[in-house]
């Protein structure tokens, strides 16, 4: 009984975040102040941080909210705030019917695709998160996915992760670049 | 993971390490001479290539053999090359060897034809020159990746660092250029990693060799792999400049600084190209060439198409340019056509076709490209076809060489355009793709309307007067020596190539 509703109360809980970060996404698309916008994607990211949560991918949730909700949502709005055309602050989208079928076209497809995938599974989904979910249940403390990942990146692939840092040097270097152009 | 073979990347260390020095050079020096940069720049560049030779050589003298074309080709036998080094995440193929000396090349007269443009600061900077040379150590290490993570991080270091690039120049075009490429670069990168992730997501493997070995797995989540691979192949054509992903290239060539656009249409395409021919020929191979080859001719005969089709109607020489761009991805694509019953001799001749043809465009493409940038008045860049008239006349050295490209990539003999045509055609056809090859000929054949238009520009068409009242004159062009350099190398190169196609694989032997 008290399972029962525990499941049933999950569900529902689910079920509002997933609305919350759909309503927000969409508000993000059709915000006319940009800021707006912004804190509609700070919110779309934190329902995306606890979706995350619901497939019990504690880190990624984490991650999601250290790094989107903290860290490049505060760039976003820093990036808006301190560039010059704030004043104006809306934007006036050209909404014509092209684009509009273009992108209900895009959406249906790719709507059409993730049912298509998820009707061919081999697990069913359902099936496939009751099991994910005893296995949580039965694994004592916290899931080792963050410590196997730990090893992961800085064994096996410690590499890659070193080259990445080429990656962040390149986007410095290129950001130095951008703001010495406009201050000569 | 045997740390040691880290010496095998020692060409990228010394790009990167050119690159950190040309940056903090900019900042130390205060009344630079204003080769200082570029030469510097141009020293990575150049010992990046020696360092890369040295590998090479050294690889061969102790292996007795040298490196093979790629890593499915390699001897199992103990004892035997094996090119996947550290942990597998990079293979030292021949290939690889191939994609990293055209990169640097590309580099290099970038460099060489960028170096005079002093009258514009943000171009003659040390961030310029730095992120060139980042660019161009990204392509090297996507010459070299073996597995979809450092595929991944080193196409990006790639992309970033030509974003940045294209919109280094102080105006608006130049900046439209850069926000288009940056806007739909993303876009193609995200099409990328969700195919990684699918096929990660499905089989568990991140090694391009190895996510299509036969397995239980493989057959059991079929749709995912497929929907994978599908979501990549779309990002990886969008890099390349493939129709009907193609709709970036003509906008961010015309808008971007000549030498980048001469860096983008050659360095980053052939390290594009890396991928695709890692994906065509680890990944799918003879095994699956039935499912994906298909795709791949329809794509290359749809390119040729586009490309040579709108490249008949431009009057911006820099613009024609990027779409006979498009048209020799087209040409490319056909070099990548596997059959099915192919065996690894094939393959690897295949894939020297190829790389030939990447060479040999590379060297084409940037010489037009250094013309392009030269021709100029009052310090106004001039592009349009007309501004090239009395070019012969001005400057001859000049319109022969631009002559000579674009003869060259139309594909006439004796030029190194015509024999890396009929090397892609023949391997084309060679593979069953008789159909695609036939009508690469046919585009070929259509494409001297508007290459020959700039010879005649230059040569037949009549001058006119620039201001009214003046005598007429030909086109001016700025003096630079770099760029001459690059050009009349570009142009000795075009002829040699073409009157002694075996030289670079003499070479390898």
């Amino acid at each position: 009984m008290v399972r029962a509703m525990h499941s049933m109360l999950a569900t529902l809980l689910f079920w509002i975040v997933v609305l919350m970060t759909v309503t927000a996404a969409t508000f993000v698309v059709v915000a006319r102040n940009i800021l707006h916008a912004a804190f509609a994607l700070a919110v779309a990211f934190l329902g995306v941080a606890g979706i995350y949560i619901f497939l019990h991918a504690d880190f990624l949730a984490a991650v999601q909210l250290i790094v989107y909700v903290g860290g490049i949502i505060v760039l976003v709005m820093f990036a808006i705030m301190f560039s010059a055309h704030t004043q104006e602050g809306t934007v006036e989208p050209r909404r014509t019917w092209l684009a509009l079928g273009g992108g209900a076209l895009v959406a249906g497809v790719v709507l059409a695709a993730t049912i298509m995938l998820i009707n061919r599974l081999q697990v069913p989904l359902a099936e496939a998160n009751a099991h994910a979910d005893a296995a949580y249940r039965t694994t004592a403390s916290a899931a080792p996915g963050e410590i196997a990942l730990g090893h992961v990146l800085l064994g096996e692939y410690l590499l890659p992760f070193e080259v990445a840092s080429i990656l962040i040097l390149a986007a410095l270097v290129g950001a130095v670049a951008i703001v010495r152009k406009e201050t000569r | 993971m045997n740390w040691s073979e880290l010496s095998e990347l020692l060409p990228v260390g010394v790009v990167l390490a050119a690159a950190l020095v040309v940056v903090f050079l900019d900042l130390v020096i205060a009344h630079k001479d204003r080769y200082a940069l570029p030469m510097v720049a141009l020293a990575g560049c150049v010992l990046g290539l020696g360092s890369l030779i040295q590998n090479y050589l050294s690889l061969t003298t102790y292996y007795k053999q040298s490196p093979p074309w790629f890593s499915g080709a390699a001897e199992t036998a103990a004892g035997a090359f094996n090119p996947l080094i550290l942990g597998g995440h990079f293979s030292i193929d021949l290939f690889g060897f191939a994609i990293a000396g055209v990169a640097l090349l590309a580099g290099a007269l970038s460099v060489l034809s960028s170096a005079h443009e002093e009258d514009d600061s943000a171009l003659s900077s040390g961030e310029y020159y730095g992120l060139i040379l980042l660019a161009v150590a990204g392509m090297m290490l996507l010459g070299f990746a073996h597995d979809f993570l450092t595929l991944l991080v080193s196409l990006e270091i790639m992309s970033i660092s030509t974003y940045i690039l294209a919109g280094s120049r102080r105006d608006l075009k130049s900046g439209e250029a850069a926000l288009k490429y940056l806007v739909l670069g993303a876009f193609s990168t995200a099409f990328l990693m969700m195919g990684i992730a699918f096929i990660y997501g499905a089989t568990g493997k991140l090694s391009l060799s190895e996510v299509l070995i036969p397995s239980e797995q493989l057959v059991s989540s079929a749709f995912l792999i497929r929907g994978g691979l599908a979501l990549l192949l779309v990002g990886v054509l969008f890099k390349v400049g493939a129709a009907p992903f193609h709709f970036w290239i003509p906008d961010v060539y015309e808008g971007a600084p000549t030498g980048v656009t001469g860096l983008m249409a050659t360095g980053v395409k052939a390290a594009a190209f890396a991928v695709l021919g890692r994906l065509a020929f680890e990944t799918f191979g003879p095994r699956y060439a039935h499912d994906w080859a298909w795709l791949f001719a329809a794509a290359a005969v749809l390119t040729m198409a586009v490309g040579n089709f709108l490249a008949l109607r431009q009057e911006n020489v820099k613009r024609m340019l990027a779409y006979s761009g498009i048209a020799h991805t087209g040409y490319l694509l056909l070099g990548f056509l596997v059959s099915p019953n192919a065996d690894g001799i094939m393959l690897a001749d295949q894939l020297q076709n190829a790389v030939f043809y990447l060479l040999a465009y590379a060297l084409m493409t940037l010489g037009a490209f250094g013309v392009v940038g030269l021709v100029r008045e009052d310090g106004r860049r001039l592009e349009r076809l007309e501004d090239f008239a009395g070019l012969s006349k001005e400057h001859p050295g000049l319109a022969l060489c631009m002559a000579m490209f674009m003869f060259s990539l139309a594909g006439l003999p004796p030029f190194a355009g015509f024999f890396a045509k009929f090397l892609v055609f023949k391997s084309a056809v060679d593979a069953g793709y008789v159909l695609p090859a036939v009508l690469g000929v046919l585009t070929s054949v259509a494409s001297m309307a508007y290459y020959l238009r700039v010879v005649r520009a230059m040569y037949v068409d009549p001058v006119r007067a620039t201001k009214p009242g003046e005598a007429p004159a030909g086109a001016r062009c700025r003096y630079s020596w770099t760029t001459n350099l690059l050009i009349y190398g570009a142009g000795l190169a075009t002829i040699l190539l073409g009157l002694f196609p075996s030289g670079p694989t003499f070479l390898l032997r």
